[in-house]
């Protein structure tokens, strides 16, 4: 199922790799930075997961609960992951991930509630897929459920192809130009 | 609504722990009691407890995933708490790793450690209609299934055959989690 994947032969992009500054719809000045590392930075994330409406949940992620939210972070800050932050001012309110999986990378992308219709997500997922081709990623897949077609329109306009529908979620795949 | 069989009700005062509830209420010869989740302070919670009822049929499908092993666990030590009569099916998935011989032994390891019995089959052919079927003709009450394998990311994803049972089964559904 996963890793199964037939990848384009093409690759998509060139992205403009973080840190990337922006209006976004409502007026709004938004940064988005690769994540560093630091502490503080972790802790402004976790305050975002914290705020998440459980609505706008996918598959079980992000957990609700605070202690949960930590030692999931910890799953995907860690170092062969690819992590870019969206700030407003000093509040993050949106975050984009790559995960290893074998030969590939799994992506998510998650915008704080008040700040989704905002032309916020296309910009933050374009930055993450700047700063994968600069670390050399190259292939990229994600799983989206059938009847979010909003995020599915997303992908599709960044490149995603749809690469399999199993069961309630649809599978998409991107290659990106990743060598070093 | 009309209930077929003799139901006990009692009344629990909201100041006893679960212990205390359980310890009040003890259990029936071969009937596990259903007891109330713990009830904010001020309200008050109803124990319904059945006597002399036949025990719930419940059909547990393993394909031999890391989650539906762990539901193996999950629910054997649900049905030693229920007195759910459990019957394990081990079904062919494509997307297991385990062959079902490897699978069985540890359903089998499990049962041992927990100290109960239950009824271990193996279903051939499609598993998802194999197991709606096997639930209408058997007259079983409930199909279990694993809650879904996890990505790298974490995310939830349901298989083929939880799609099915979910979306065929007459009887109710349960992903464990």
């Amino acid at each position: 199922m996963i890793g199964g994947h037939r990848y384009p032969d093409e690759p998509a992009g060139p992205y403009e790799p973080p840190p990337i500054t922006f209006e976004d719809r409502e007026g709004r000045r938004i940064e988005v930075r690769a994540h560093c590392g630091d502490d503080a930075e972790r802790e402004a994330l976790v305050d975002m997961y914290v705020a998440f409406d459980p609505a706008d949940r996918a598959q079980g992620i992000p957990p609700s609960e605070e202690g949960r939210i930590r030692s999931w972070l910890d799953s995907i800050l860690g170092d062969p992951c690819c992590n870019v932050l969206a700030w407003h001012g000093d509040r993050v309110i949106g975050h984009a991930t790559l995960v290893p999986d074998d030969d590939a990378y799994e992506l998510a992308i998650f915008v704080l509630q008040a700040y989704q219709g905002a032309g916020i997500g296309t910009h933050l997922i374009e930055a993450l897929l700047g700063h994968g081709e600069r670390e050399g990623v190259e292939k990229v897949w994600l799983t989206v459920e059938r009847w979010n077609r909003p995020a599915v329109g997303l992908y599709e306009k960044i490149g995603f192809e749809t690469a399999g529908s199993e069961s309630f979620e649809l599978e998409m795949v991107l290659r990106l130009d990743g060598d070093e | 609504m009309t209930l077929k069989r003799p139901f006990t009700v009692c009344a629990a005062s909201p100041t006893g722990g679960p212990g205390a509830r359980r310890g009040r209420h003890p259990t029936a010869a071969g009937v596990a009691p259903s007891v109330g989740d713990g009830a904010a302070d001020g309200e008050r919670t109803l124990f319904y407890r059945a006597t002399n009822v036949p025990s719930m049929k419940l059909l547990l499908g393993v394909g031999g995933t890391d989650d539906s092993i762990e539901a193996v666990r999950k629910t054997v030590a649900r049905a030693d708490r229920t007195g759910h009569d459990l019957t394990i099916a081990i079904v062919d998935d494509p997307a297991s790793e385990r062959d079902p011989d490897r699978v069985e032994a540890l359903i089998r390891e499990i049962l041992t450690d927990a100290d109960r019995t239950a009824t271990v089959r193996h279903v051939e052919g499609d598993p998802g209609p194999r197991l709606v079927e096997l639930a209408e003709v058997e007259d079983f009450d409930e199909i279990a299934l694993g809650g879904g394998k996890k990505s790298p990311m974490g995310k939830i994803r349901i298989g083929t055959m939880q799609e099915f049972v979910l979306l065929n089964a007459h009887t109710t559904v349960s992903l464990v989690r």
